[in-house]
């Protein structure tokens, strides 16, 4: 199809975002320090558009936004101060749309899945988990990559959808730069980054249908996810690194309605590999299933509740022997290992919960969070508290709490426990 | 060609009913005429939803799309906020179906994701308005048993006269997703255009909403389009003005537009 251009209107559109937090007791300096660290990340958004329209052939945004992440990081018991200032571009990319299809191409949030909390088929997408008290879509990071959305309305009641995603893998970054160090994470650049794929896939396909108002997609992922992760966990430090990660996944999610509740379950399938080349090192498979269940409670409130269940195959996991001596790089692994699929055990599996509540008339918004780990005997659990008063600006104060039992490596995470506040103005 | 036989059919539904005989002691045949002179087919407008009450000042502006389904009476609405700066590109697909069993999709631009709305909030506030997502849908006069109560003064221009037909739901569903178990109307009789509706709940004889329309812009023979709407909440003494400006009629609206997939598409 010719793009008549022909350009009926075009618009150029500027915001400013500011947000500013500020948490105490974020990542601790040194494998053994007792050292704790007051942490304060100020983020500057500028988010360029410019929007052109086609007569009858659809319209073309061009978006670009780039922050900058000034860090301001101070301990109690040494004079040890930083400043640092970080560039990234969040999102940058071209958008067509018309009315049969949609492409995008440049970097962009890839978010999958409709649960909350766990979310098993969210695999294509990256995350930053150094901006761990920040509202948790924050730290999603872009994926460049070529995007094609397909729209059918198959007849009235049947609404079906594609996405098509070709990723460009070598150009992946979330590199863990010298300046990221201020929180006294460990670099660990892995070798052999060549080993993995130029190109990664990933397919959603999907439809709705008025039925029980019931929807069901299917996900197949299969690339390089580059992301800042938890690496190793010290008695008294917790390390934070670049990992590369060759990734395949498959995964199903689907919801329905029954009375006022809304039930949504997703399951997904992953195998990782390494960009390490240690072949004498397996990495295990994850599966991973979530059920949930979210009703309304009046018309301010919201409650929902999930069961969730990950268990890693073809891996003897707890198999990190001390006296064994390996070298530094493959233990390393073989716990990072454990990490990344959140536990030592062959499974683990527990509940979440999340209440919301709105009050002064939509203005003051209450979010609590809680996870629990059955198997570690551990749980995560997330509170704040948001004023919208003044138009465009947002103040939000909360508290991240950890915990797990002390016999596990994982007790050391409650290190991480903290209260923010954030500002954010919008212009 | 099956596409322009439907368009062809919905004109002449809405055509059939805009120029139909109407026996004026009859609620739906009544209610059926004033639906039908509001029914266009296609609408884009602006839009600005302002809310007041004794604590604050509320103002947003969004972009309206609508029009109307596969059935001929039922609409597909599309709104994407503009303003506030905080809530730009939150998108709401409203789907009407029967029995108020409407579709509700919103989009949150925060989560990059969207979610489906329990039909049973749809008598929450809408956007933190005096409107619920049950006062946007269209009332059909065959989900209620109207009756007509007598002619009066208009209560927006005492020189009219007007139809009083109250409207109860017809099953505990509707009613239950409205959360009204009366509805009051004022209709007029020269045009048929709602001039305003009173709203009330069980156990109770007072109203609990009042909603006043005025502005009405004809954009063809005998289909008009309200472009001014005042909803006051007395139980929250808050007060809502839906504004509509910049309206057109002619666009043509795909139906991929009332998508999921369109409700993400951010601009």
């Amino acid at each position: 199809m010719a793009l008549v251009v022909v350009q009926e209107n075009s618009s150029l559109a500027a915001e400013y975002t500011v947000q500013s937090k500020v948490g105490h007791g974020y990542f601790y300096k040194t494998e053994s320090s007792e050292d704790s660290v007051l942490n304060s990340q100020t983020f500057a958004d500028l988010k360029l558009k410019n929007l052109y329209s086609f007569k009858k052939s659809g319209e073309l945004l061009l978006l670009l936004q780039p922050e900058v992440q000034w860090n301001w990081q101070s301990s109690y018991l040494t004079e040890n101060k930083k400043k640092i200032a970080i560039w990234n571009l969040y999102e940058g990319y071209a958008k067509y749309t018309n009315e049969d299809f949609k492409l995008i191409a440049g970097k962009s949030i890839i978010s999958w899945g409709s649960s909350d909390i766990i979310n098993p088929v969210d695999f294509f997408g990256a995350r930053d988990l150094t901006l761990l008290s920040a509202q948790t879509e924050k730290n999603r990071k872009g994926i460049i990559a070529l995007r094609y959305f397909l729209n059918h309305n198959l007849d009235v009641n049947l609404d079906f959808q594609t996405e098509i995603i070709v990723a460009l893998s070598k150009v992946q970054n979330t590199q863990l730069t010298p300046e990221k160090q201020y929180w006294g994470a460990g670099v660990t650049e892995l070798d052999n980054v060549d080993q993995l794929p130029p190109v990664g896939f990933g397919l959603k396909t999907g439809l709705t249908t008025d039925q029980w108002d019931t929807s069901v997609f299917i996900y197949y992922g299969q690339y390089k996810r580059s992301e800042m992760q938890i690496i190793n966990i010290f008695p008294a430090s917790i390390q934070i690194g670049t990992v590369h990660q060759n990734s395949k996944g498959l995964g199903i999610d689907g919801s329905f309605v029954y009375n006022k509740w809304i039930f949504r379950t997703e399951a997904s399938y992953q195998q990782f590999a390494l960009a390490s080349g240690q072949e004498n090192l397996k990495s295990p498979d994850l599966a991973e299933f979530v059920i949930g269940a979210e009703r309304p409670l009046g018309e301010h409130a919201q409650i929902q509740g999930q069961y969730y269940q990950r268990k890693q195959l073809n891996y003897p996991s707890n198999n990190f022997d001390p006296s064994n001596p390996v070298d530094t790089l493959t233990a390393n692994l073989q716990i990072y290992n454990d990490l990344a699929n959140g536990f030592i055990y062959d499974m683990e599996y527990g509940f979440t919960l999340r209440l919301n509540a709105l009050f002064f008339d939509d203005r003051l918004e209450l979010q609590n969070a809680v996870m629990t780990f059955q198997e570690s005997k551990g749980y995560f659990y997330r509170s704040s508290l948001k004023w919208s008063g003044v138009r465009n600006l947002d103040l939000t104060v909360g508290t991240i709490q950890y915990y797990a039992a002390e016999s596990t490596p994982f007790t050391t995470l409650k290190k991480m426990n903290h209260v923010f506040t954030e500002v954010s103005y919008i212009f | 060609m099956t596409k322009l036989f439907i368009k062809i059919f919905l004109l002449l539904s809405v055509f059939q009913f805009a120029f139909a005989e109407v026996d004026k002691t009859n609620a739906d045949q009544i209610l059926d005429q004033s639906q039908a002179v509001r029914r266009i087919p296609n609408t884009v407008a602006e839009a600005v939803l302002k809310t007041k009450s004794d604590r604050f000042n509320d103002e947003k502006e969004f972009t309206f799309l609508r029009k109307i389904a596969e059935d001929g009476e039922r609409f597909k609405t599309l709104t994407r906020f503009k303003k506030p700066l905080t809530i730009k590109n939150q998108a709401i697909l409203f789907l009407e179906k029967e029995n108020y069993e409407n579709s509700i999709f919103m989009y949150l631009p925060a989560y990059k994701k969207v979610r489906r709305v329990e039909s049973h909030s749809q008598s929450s506030s809408f956007m933190g308005s005096a409107f619920s997502y049950s006062d946007i849908a269209t009332p059909l006069s065959k989900d209620f048993t109207n009756t007509l109560v007598k002619t009066q003064e208009c209560p927006s221009d005492k020189s009219k006269k007007c139809f009083v037909i109250n409207s109860k739901p017809k099953s505990k569903q509707i009613k239950e997703r409205t959360n009204y178990s009366l509805q009051t109307s004022w209709i007029n009789i020269e045009n048929y255009l709602v001039d305003q509706t009173l709203l009330f709940v069980e156990d109770t004889d007072k109203y609990v909403k009042k909603i006043s329309f005025s502005d009405y812009k004809k954009v063809r023979t005998n289909l008009w389009f309200c472009q001014n709407m005042i909803i006051a909440d007395i139980k929250s003494k808050k007060t809502t003005t839906l504004l509509f400006s910049n309206l057109k009629t002619d666009q043509e609206l795909s139906n991929s537009l009332f998508s999921q997939q369109s409700l993400s598409d951010e601009k």
